[in-house]
């Protein structure tokens, strides 16, 4: 096994530990679940540092991880799959943007960099989230739609994963050019 | 702000319940799941109640604890309640009525049962992680997971993220609390203005944070590569969880009692 290897290994599960108390300080909690925090930075972060199979990997131990916290909200084997797992590998999606993200930042272009990579990427990995979130609130959440449309009421409901995008947003504009120069992907930078 | 260091709701007592392996704890939760899918009345889930109220009182957890997880789901109850049992104007006769607003009969006791129901899946579940360690958890799931590594998936290699995942998780939430508590201190306020005005506060916190994390992540590979690291081909343990005969009774007779419930009643 490459060291390499070992490093993204433990990069992912301090990644889920980071994740998981940025979680705890919630922003603001809905009533089926839903919240407003920056748990999803620290998966946006690896994606876009370690691309979208790191991503993707981080997305769905970090569903695995919030199982371990109840209560839980499951109210069937698929919604439990499209919220959780399924819903957090979504996020992991903003690695494609990982390589756009190398180029900006090996030429010192942090504006290009947030513009051709962090939004986008972010943009992206929410609207996965989102978009399973949806379908999940559509189907098995319907019930407390009280009158509106389902689809409706699952995309105002589900509509807090923008919140949080936008505030991991303001999060990786401050946080991804720091790492970039102190600890970059590629090995440990002369000045750390 | 603080941040809570104690991680999951582990109740470390000792217990037949907590003395069973974590996969028959893991198998039983999900035919218990299923079992409540399957049922159709509210004798079904009165008899679940009941045999949730037993184990519960075997794992001798607290019922204060068992039952924390219901106030986060109050409010979905009450919802779940009143769009069942709650009539506009109705045409028909109502139970309870007060001006245009009725509380019909049928609907009431829809609204208990779906109710019921959440109530039984959040307790139920919950017994779960209340009478298994986070690592012992990680340790099932490994095992578990063993049979998919015929076709590559490196089982050992997420136990082993999830298990350190678990490890770091009070040293990460102690680390940020020394941070907000440090920045607190030079007058930073992250309970204060709009959510992108806070997220502005968590910077200070934020960038600490994460290139602690990626610094801390190379020193662990190299602590582990230095302790002949190299995945889960032939990785030994210091406590061998073994399926006693006791365990695979219970998964199994526990199972197939549970899912016959769920057909019958």
């Amino acid at each position: 096994m490459s060291h390499r290897r070992i490093v993204i290994m433990a990069e992912i599960a301090l990644t889920l530990a980071l994740a998981y108390v940025l979680g705890w300080l919630k922003l603001w909690q809905m009533p089926q679940g839903g919240d407003v925090s920056l748990a999803m930075l620290p998966l946006l972060v690896l994606a876009l540092r370690r691309g979208l199979p790191v991503g993707v990997w981080a997305g769905l131990l970090y569903g695995v991880l919030d199982l371990m916290h109840p209560p839980l909200y499951i109210v069937h084997w698929v919604q439990f799959f499209l919220d959780y797992p399924l819903a957090f590998m979504a996020v992991g999606l903003a690695g494609a943007f990982a390589p756009a993200l190398g180029r900006a930042a090996s030429r010192g272009e942090w504006g290009r960099a947030l513009g051709t990579a962090v939004i986008p990427g972010i943009i992206l990995g929410s609207l996965g989230r989102f978009l399973l979130h949806l379908v999940s609130g559509a189907i098995f959440f319907g019930d407390y739609a009280e009158g509106q449309p389902v689809w409706v009421y699952s995309a105002g409901y589900n509509s807090f994963v923008f919140v949080s995008a936008l505030l991991c947003a303001v999060g990786a504009a401050i946080v991804v050019p720091v790492l970039q120069r102190v600890v970059p992907p590629e090995g440990k930078s002369p000045d750390a | 702000m603080r941040v809570p260091v104690a991680f999951g709701q582990y109740v470390p007592v000792e217990s037949p319940v907590h003395a069973l392996d974590p996969r028959t704890k893991m198998g039983l939760v999900a035919a218990f799941t299923f079992s409540l899918f399957l049922m159709h009345g509210l004798i079904g889930l009165a008899l679940a109640g009941v045999l949730v109220a037993a184990v519960v009182r075997i794992s001798r957890v607290p019922w204060r604890i068992a039952l924390r997880g219901t106030k986060a789901v109050m409010l979905i109850l009450i919802i779940t309640l009143a769009a069942h049992a709650l009539r506009w104007n109705p045409a028909t006769v109502s139970l309870v009525r007060i001006g245009p607003l009725a509380v019909d009969g049928p609907g009431l006791l829809t609204g208990v049962f779906f109710a019921a129901r959440i109530v039984l899946l959040v307790v139920g579940t919950s017994l779960l992680t209340l009478t298994t360690s986070p690592v012992a958890l990680t340790d099932g799931l490994e095992r578990l997971m063993h049979p998919l590594e015929r076709v590559h998936f490196p089982a050992s290699e997420v136990a082993m993220m999830l298990t350190i995942a678990l490890r770091f998780i009070p040293t990460t939430a102690q680390e940020a609390e020394k941070i907000l508590v440090a920045q607190t201190a030079r007058g930073a306020r992250f309970d204060e203005g709009g959510p992108i005005r806070r997220a502005k506060a968590f910077g200070p916190v934020l960038v600490p944070l994460f290139v602690n994390l990626f610094r801390r992540a190379d020193d662990l590979a190299t602590a582990m590569e230095s302790r002949c690291y190299r995945g889960g081909i032939g990785r030994t343990r210091l406590h061998e969880s073994v399926m006693r005969t006791a365990d695979w009774a219970v998964l199994c007779l526990g199972s197939a009692a549970l899912v016959a419930l769920g057909l019958v009643l």
